[in-house]
């Protein structure tokens, strides 16, 4: 669970930092709301590289500010969602 | 440059039977009437001074304190050493009570407003204020960069318990007189400032105010940028009307969006396809009555027909108005009446009142219904040109006044006129207009051995750029630094979703390169490309 975690925080993290100048500094624990960091084309793009890089699909309830305030939060809703069945098999 | 920064001190307070939005019997004059849109405001702020202009998280603001807030511009911009008339006042700021003060306050000092967006990335601001040459910048502790401006600053305190008298001193410039500079992509990429006269504004405002239920008692939610041309237009409408703007929190989240409608009692919403896009996905909306609302409209860019039906669907009763716009026109010139939105699917309407259109050919020979042409606009609403660039101008403006929007379209028998793509290589995305060439040219400068092709690609309902590379020397190319330069130079909008390198680019048979053909692998390239398998497969084997 750990390693798993650690990697996807490093996904998300490099991916926003990937937006330039402003994303630079964005750590795990930046509050992207507050920041005024998160518009809605980095939400869109956010949901768009989850959903086809963990197979997961967001609804109408994950869209909310409690899953995407910091990374910490979005990894931590990423791996509520990845179905256990999927994270034990092999 | 000097620059000034606005501080709001405190908000007006507004009597609690007007903020709560009672009706009144208040109707705002004709703006066809005025001749100077700082005097029009003016003139609406003295009559409506205990009602809300804006509402926001901070508080609200009436039209008095707005009105006293502009003026306290208007005096630090007249009073300044070198101070002429027709000067170009920059504005980087967000929306906001700022804004306003800073649009109307310049307007009153008979100067000129640059409205930038607060995002926009160093090298284009640079480009853009070499062009007009700005005698002052005006921003807000939030939103300025220190590090981009190191000259000095002065503060100006926007504070209700001003001991100094406000007066209104009318401005001298009017109708055809330069009123803003709007900045924009032209069709080669660069920036053009559409010029827009105080004539052209109002006209447009009222076009606008024939065309929408608009009335003094409205509250619209914004999400748009007040300093983009189709959220400058929900600006001037409803200010012009005497109504109310609500700034919201968090906006971002679709859900929030519709939460924000209903909260707020919102009469009116307007956005960019993108954001309906997202509010149908994931906003919930139409799963509970939205009351107050009574329309809604989408403009700069083109929202598919299905999600347009399905927009209209779930507000009903409330309308949903399909329009269509650009900067060069001051922002709408076309809607399409709601209850025509099944007939004609697709659409963008009819010319909207005071605005002419039709489809020419190359020889501006006007075409018959069902022909594809070049669509044209004529009227008071059109630009007086681009900010020294005649060239630029002649290309798009006529003598006889047609604007040549660089939309091809075809018109019905009945008059309603249907998009067909650009004439250039403009695209939109998200409300904002990007050429493929902003993006290469920052490629090609900081790397001269290699030649890009930015190629737009549809990515779930959004557009997006491909960035295809090639060898000039046949060295290998260095992907990894390609992006880190588009990440530090472009706007996150710009910025390609993908890198392809090819051995050589597909050329027409004029020896130019064949984008059509680069564009036909886009697809399979972003379906290639779009899964990482081995974040996938990490995760599912970890454990």
């Amino acid at each position: 669970m750990t390693a798993d975690r650690k990697q996807l925080e490093a996904d998300i993290v490099q991916f926003v930092q990937a937006r330039g100048k402003r994303y630079a500094e964005v750590t795990l624990r930046t509050d992207l709301l507050e920041s005024g960091l998160l518009d809605s084309l980095l939400l869109m793009d956010l949901i768009f590289h989850i959903e086809e890089a963990y197979g997961i699909r967001f609804d109408t309830d994950h869209v909310n500010p409690s899953n995407f305030r910091t990374i910490v939060d979005i990894v931590s809703f990423v791996l509520d969602q990845t179905p256990v069945s999927q994270r034990h098999s092999e | 440059m000097d620059i000034l920064l606005l501080q709001i001190d405190s908000p007006a307070e507004v009597p609690s039977e007007i903020a709560c939005g009672n009706a009144t019997d208040y109707r705002a004059p004709s703006p066809s009437a005025a001749t100077n849109l700082g005097t029009a405001f003016f003139e609406i702020a003295s009559a409506r001074a205990d009602h809300p202009a804006m509402v926001t998280k901070a508080g609200t603001f009436s039209y008095g304190w707005i009105f006293r807030a502009a003026d306290r511009v208007r005096r630090y911009l007249c009073t300044r050493p070198g101070y002429v008339a027709g000067a170009r006042v920059a504005l980087h700021l967000s929306n906001s009570p700022e804004y306003l003060a800073a649009f109307y306050g310049t307007l009153l000092a008979d100067c000129v407003v640059v409205p930038l967006p607060v995002s926009l990335e160093a090298q284009r601001r640079r480009k853009i204020h070499e062009l007009c040459r700005p005698d002052v910048l005006i921003s807000c502790p939030d939103d300025f960069n220190s590090q981009e401006h190191p000259s000095p600053v002065a503060t100006l305190t926007l504070a209700e318990n001003s001991v100094e008298n406000t007066s209104f001193v009318p401005p001298r410039r009017k109708d055809r007189d330069l009123a803003m500079l709007l900045f924009t992509s032209g069709s080669m990429g660069m920036p053009k400032g559409v010029m827009l006269s105080h004539r052209n504004l109002l006209a447009n405002a009222e076009s606008i105010l024939h065309e929408l239920p608009i009335c003094a008692d409205d509250r619209a939610l914004v999400v748009l940028p007040f300093c983009h041309a189709f959220g400058n237009s929900v600006l001037q409408t409803h200010m012009l009307s005497g109504a109310t703007l609500l700034l919201g929190r968090a906006l971002t989240f679709p859900s929030l969006i519709v939460e924000a409608l209903r909260e707020l009692e919102a009469t009116s919403f307007s956005a960019v396809p993108e954001v309906y896009g997202m509010l149908l996905k994931y906003g919930r909306l139409g799963e509970r009555p939205l009351p107050a609302l009574r329309y809604m409209t989408v403009a700069g860019g083109e929202l598919r027909y299905d999600l347009a039906a399905e927009i209209a669907d779930r507000i009903a009763p409330a309308s949903f108005h399909v329009m269509y716009g650009q900067s060069e026109a001051v922002a709408r010139l076309a809607s399409l009446p709601y209850q025509q939105l099944h007939i004609r699917r697709g659409s963008i309407g009819k010319p909207i009142w005071g605005v002419q259109l039709a489809i020419m050919d190359e020889a501006k020979r006007e075409l018959p219904p069902g022909d594809v042409g070049m669509l044209c606009a004529r009227g008071e609403n059109v630009m007086l040109g681009y900010w020294q660039d005649p060239a630029a101008t002649a290309d798009v403006l006529s003598d006889d006044g047609w604007l040549r929007t660089g939309d091809l379209a075809h018109r019905d028998k009945d008059g309603f006129f249907y998009l067909h793509g650009r004439a250039n290589l403009l695209v939109k995305v998200q409300g904002h207009r990007v050429h493929p060439a902003e993006i290469e040219g920052v490629v090609e400068a900081a790397f001269p051995q290699t030649s890009a092709v930015a190629i737009p690609a549809a990515r779930g309902e959004d557009i997006r750029f491909i960035l295809f590379l090639t060898s000039r020397d046949d060295r290998p190319i260095d992907i990894a630094k390609i992006r880190a330069t588009c990440q530090r130079e472009l706007p996150p909008y710009k910025l390609p979703v993908h890198y392809e390198v090819v051995d050589r680019f597909p050329l027409t048979s004029g020896h130019k390169i064949d984008r059509a053909a680069l564009a036909l692998l886009a697809p399979r390239i972003l379906t290639q490309a779009a899964p990482q398998p081995h974040a996938r497969d990490s995760l599912a084997q970890s454990q």
